[in-house]
């Protein structure tokens, strides 16, 4: 692949620190303002199995429109939502950020690595008391909005996407 | 003297390790002992017609699977002539196994330590160097990849079996059949094509048996996934209802096979779920009546004593451990229906069943700790009555109950028993 044409340093800032913020409003749990920064015909995708899977004709691990979105986030709050009782700790941490913009539509993609730490204590299963990793190369389209942006595309390509996944049921 | 049975003294006397179960309950050990697993291998999945793939996994010539008999690391091939073959994945050499990919496509195996060359059928086509073999040195047919004995399919879905005598797959599977053509007559074409469209894999930290049990467990729905009957009653409220319908049942249907109806639909409700076109397409080949009932009705069938077919998947058991197991959904897809259909199809899996899914991680939950409450060594059982003395036994020898009953898990340990006594 060739080397993509650099963003200019001030998009790429503005770009990095928007998906930091994102990051921020997941890991805090405050999803009610993470589901606003999405489009209303946004796509949430986690692949299975392979990256570049057509998910008209294979599973996802994810694959929410922006009202399927809301039912997820009603679930984890719910209570009942048993794999997530107690719910998992989680740090998304990016790195390896490269944007760039569509001339004609304005459209941003920024691809960046992600890895995301889970913890999950539950004291009745010391077994699985432990941090789990799910490094992912991701990928986001950005419509640039105001003075920020809103995702049409959220993509996570996760390395273990054909592995034995567990209790994904944390927001990945 | 009238001495109680001391259950754990049972646990420990390989020939007796079928008293463990009773229809009404079930002992700990069955669920924690190493020892058992051990017999479970040896006179269930060494002896019995386990599943192994679906023949859509591997259309072409020199496509094959990676998958297991219980422990054994076993090749589903397709040779050259088409024919479907099961073979031990073990070099007779010094034992590798052959096929590091899950799914794959070769002319043959070769082995990477020594160039020892397979045909798909298991054939010792030749040794890497044989050169520095002498004459009588090497014998090609007791070298080839030992052949699992007997191998047969059903509607596409093969089993084999390590040991060479026993009933026919026929004969094994017998009522199950009816409700494995339900799960397959939804095709217009009356085939489907598993794995193509993904599986999802997963592990518990729990005996094998549970997520057996818990394939057909009508009983915890309302409680374990309230949350999806939530959000499914204000999506289709019209549909969710009919999860409650009265006629449905929860069949013993021998052999250790049993299955659950979880939903039945009224044909109008079939008219608006599937488009004409398609149900046009069923009736043809099942007549209107079949079509209605195929469509209308929702059936979770466990296939003693490793697979169950539900709803868009194969699910596949197969324990690594007394207290853990791993377990595959295969999704599948009906060949020749619309679009529209297999997207439905795709979309509900992952909704359920995977990983992120609203149903299936809140069952692994239950699972695990049920596995961690079983280290309460002192209590000792594990309740499967629900709704025993009201069971009632029909025409065809089949015990029935309501899908909420536990039925359907006493149907699994009859055989159970029947094959843990047969060996001691």
């Amino acid at each position: 692949m060739n080397t993509p044409t650099l963003a200019p340093a001030s998009q790429l800032q503005a770009v990095e620190q928007f998906l930091f913020n994102e990051a921020n409003l997941i890991d805090d749990r405050d999803f009610d303002a993470w589901l606003e920064l999405f489009t209303d015909d946004a796509l949430y995708w986690v692949p299975s199995n392979e990256a570049d899977m057509d998910p008209t004709q294979h599973v996802s691990i994810v694959h929410d429109a922006k009202e399927e979105l809301k039912d997820r986030i009603w679930r984890l709050g719910s209570g009942a939502a048993y794999a997530q009782e107690p719910p998992s700790k989680t740090m998304h941490q990016l790195s390896n950020i490269q944007v760039t913009q569509d001339p004609v539509t304005n459209e941003i993609t920024a691809r960046c690595h992600l890895n995301i730490y889970e913890y999950r204590h539950n004291h009745h299963l010391l077994s699985m008391d432990t941090v789990m990793q799910y490094p992912a190369r991701c990928e986001y389209r950005l419509r640039p909005v105001a003075d920020s942006y809103q995702i049409s595309l959220r993509k996570i390509a996760l390395i273990a996407a054909n592995g034995v996944l567990g209790n994904m049921g944390f927001i990945i | 003297m009238n001495t109680p049975t001391d259950f754990n003294l049972l646990a420990s006397q390989p020939d007796r390790y079928h008293e463990l179960s009773s229809p009404e309950k079930n002992h700990l050990s069955i669920y924690i002992k190493p020892e058992i697993l051990d017999a479970e291998l040896k006179r269930i999945f060494y002896t019995t017609w386990v599943y192994v793939g679906h023949d859509s996994e591997i259309p072409n010539p020199g496509d094959y699977k990676s998958t297991y008999i219980g422990n054994v690391p076993v090749l589903m091939t397709r040779d050259q002539q088409g024919k479907v073959n099961v073979v031990i994945n073990r070099c007779m050499h010094r034992g590798l196994t052959m096929a590091p990919e899950e799914y794959g496509n070769c002319r043959y195996f070769v082995c990477p330590y020594h160039g020892w060359t397979y045909e798909a059928d298991g054939t010792l086509v030749e040794t890497g160097a044989p050169e520095g073999y002498s004459e009588g040195e090497i014998d090609k047919v007791a070298l080839s990849m030992v052949k699992v004995p007997r191998v047969d399919s059903y509607r596409g879905f093969v089993f084999a079996s390590l040991s060479a005598q026993g009933r026919s797959l026929d004969e094994h599977l017998g009522r199950a059949k009816l409700h494995m053509d339900n799960y397959v007559d939804r095709s217009p074409l009356g085939t489907i094509t598993a794995s193509k469209s993904g599986l999802y894999k997963y592990t518990y930290d729990g005996n094998w048996k549970i997520q057996l049990e818990g394939s057909v467990e009508g009983y915890h729905v309302a409680f374990t996934h309230q949350t999806f009957l939530q959000i499914a009653m204000k999506k289709n409220p019209d549909i969710i209802k009919h999860f409650k319908n009265p006629d449905m049942r929860g069949i013993d249907l021998g052999n250790g096979h049993n299955i659950i109806e979880v939903m039945r639909l009224p044909p109008e409700l079939v008219r608006q779920m599937y488009p004409e076109g398609f149900r046009q397409q069923v009736a043809e080949r099942v007549g209107e009546a079949g079509m209605y009932d195929i469509l209308g009705t929702t059936k979770n069938l466990v296939i003693f004593p490793n697979v169950a077919l539900l709803e868009h998947q194969i699910r596949v058991i197969r324990p690594l451990a007394v207290d853990k197991t791993l377990v595959e959904t295969h999704h599948t897809l009906l060949d020749g229906a619309p679009d529209s259909v297999n997207q439905q199809r795709i979309r509900a899996h992952e909704k359920f069943y995977g990983p992120a899914g609203f149903g299936g991680p809140d069952d692994i939950e239950m699972f695990n700790r049920m596995q961690e409450g079983y280290k309460a060594e002192m209590i000792e059982w594990v309740y499967f009555n629900r709704g025993l003395s009201i069971e009632t036994t029909n025409a065809d020898g089949e015990r029935i109950g309501k899908p909420d009953h536990e039925t359907v898990q006493r149907a699994t340990y009859y055989e159970w028993r029947k094959l843990m006594a047969a060996q001691s």
